[in-house]
């Protein structure tokens, strides 16, 4: 009967809200919860371990297929890089010919490069057009930089470019450029005989009167020599000195265009030639 | 077929280092190199050499004159036939120095440097003999020839042991079968 009192008094003192604990209530509490503390916690990594060995499996399931897809990504971004260095490539090859569009009527087909020749005194490069595409020979061959050779053989479905580099005046198969001064087509008249492997320059001959030259202007074909179309650039002079037998100079043109490398290629298709 | 590929392989394995060295080696060689020195890959003439020092020195004239034909043939723009003459009398030659036993490294790949450097001058030769190009002789051959040896003599020496494998490999069932 007085438990039951002291039961219900109890229970009425702790029914409302109540103020910080009483140091009994933390004590005990503190001390129970620590040691339970000390089984949970390892009993939690067990449990734990148990439920990790059950997961195994499926972690490694999951990381298979992850490393495959990742795999696959790594190829895709490969083939997406390699896209886009070609797409790069191609619409400057694109832009340039809507350019030249407007400058001259020609038409410029594209070829790819299939070998070269890997001989220092011969380098001859391989495109993928040939007679059946309608390639002739001593066609003008130009990468957007500036001229790089001319059709040398044609056979069916390929073309051997003779490269700038051979160009040669004792050879019989190589011709020589006629070229003038950009922005000022009618006076300065060149030839462009031979190449010069030690500077890499291409030796232009001829010159009669090198006052309207000057280091630095750009070099285009003039189209007079009827083999190569006229306006095409070929580079850039380096240096103007005297000639053979001190009547004519002589003047050294750096190429725009490298030589080394080359992926496509323009062959420059003259109307009135076909 | 087995049979078949074993009479044949020197065939294929030359068509496809001509293939290579036109192709996938001029993208290998590094740019830097390219602008100062320039390094012509001559596999398939390593290998004739091979052919004339492991084999006999007439299958190595006929190897070096098909394959450089089909070099010049290839890459044909102003005259046939330096390159089958070239490969033809290094290959030639390089036969004719096979000794017996022993047979060393060090000398075989001698004799294919040598090989290589005879083939080097044959090809500036006739380019100068017939005027195809004036590119001096110093130049020529500090900034052409001898970087292409000895390219081609790394390559040899890498591919030394499996090709003498290959080409040595037919002879010793012959001799070994004796009743």
């Amino acid at each position: 009967m007085v438990g039951l009192i002291c039961f219900f008094i109890l229970m009425g003192l702790t029914l409302g809200a109540r103020a910080p604990m009483t140091w009994p209530e933390k004590f005990i509490k503190d001390s129970v919860s620590w040691t339970q503390g000390l089984f949970y916690k390892p009993a939690a990594s067990i449990a734990g371990f148990f439920e990790d060995i059950r997961q195994l499996r499926v972690i490694y399931e999951e990381n298979k297929t992850l490393k495959l897809t990742l795999t696959q990504y790594a190829r895709d971004t490969q083939r997406l890089n390699e896209l886009e260095a070609q797409n790069k490539r191609l619409m400057e090859a694109l832009g340039f010919t809507e350019r030249q569009r407007q400058a001259n009527v020609y038409k410029y087909r594209i070829a790819e490069v299939v070998t070269i020749d890997p001989d220092p005194y011969n380098s001859t490069v391989t495109i993928n057009l040939g007679d059946a595409d309608g390639i002739k020979e001593n066609m003008a061959v130009m990468t957007v930089d500036g001229l790089v050779g001319r059709v040398s053989k044609v056979f069916g479905f390929h073309s051997n470019v003779q490269l700038l580099t051979e160009i040669n005046d004792t050879d019989t198969n190589s011709k020589a450029i006629a070229v003038t001064v950009k922005g000022n087509e009618s006076e300065p008249f060149g030839m462009i005989e031979s190449y010069d492997s030690k500077t890499g320059e291409l030796v232009m001959n001829k010159v009669e009167q090198a006052d309207s030259l000057k280091v630095g202007d750009t070099i285009i074909t003039s189209g007079l020599g009827q083999v190569f179309p006229k306006g095409i650039e070929v580079g850039t002079i380096a240096s103007i000195g005297p000639g053979e037998f001190g009547i004519t100079y002589k003047v050294m043109v750096k190429p725009k265009a490298t030589f080394s490398h080359i992926r496509e290629v323009f062959v420059v298709e003259v109307p009135e030639v076909k | 077929m087995g049979s078949l590929f074993s009479r044949h392989y020197p065939w294929l394995i030359l068509l496809g280092l001509l293939i290579l060295q036109g192709t996938i080696v001029h993208w290998l060689i590094p740019s830097s190199w390219q602008s100062q020195v320039y390094v012509a890959p001559h596999f398939t003439l390593v290998f004739v050499l091979f052919i004339g020092l492991f084999r006999h020195r007439h299958s190595a004239l006929v190897y070096g004159l098909i394959f450089g034909l089909l070099q010049d043939f290839n890459y044909y723009s102003s005259i046939l036939g330096i390159y089958s003459f070239g490969m033809g009398l290094s290959g030639y030659l390089a036969g004719l120095t096979q000794r017996r036993q022993p047979n060393l490294v060090f000398y075989n790949l001698l004799i294919t440097g040598l090989g290589l450097l005879t083939f080097e001058f044959i090809n500036y030769g006739i380019n100068r003999l017939f005027k195809l190009i004036d590119v001096n002789w110093e130049f020529a051959l500090t900034h052409y020839m001898l970087p292409s040896v000895l390219f081609n003599l790394l390559f040899a020496l890498l591919f030394y042991v499996p090709m003498r494998k290959l080409l040595e490999g037919k002879h010793s069932p012959a001799t070994g079968t004796d009743d």
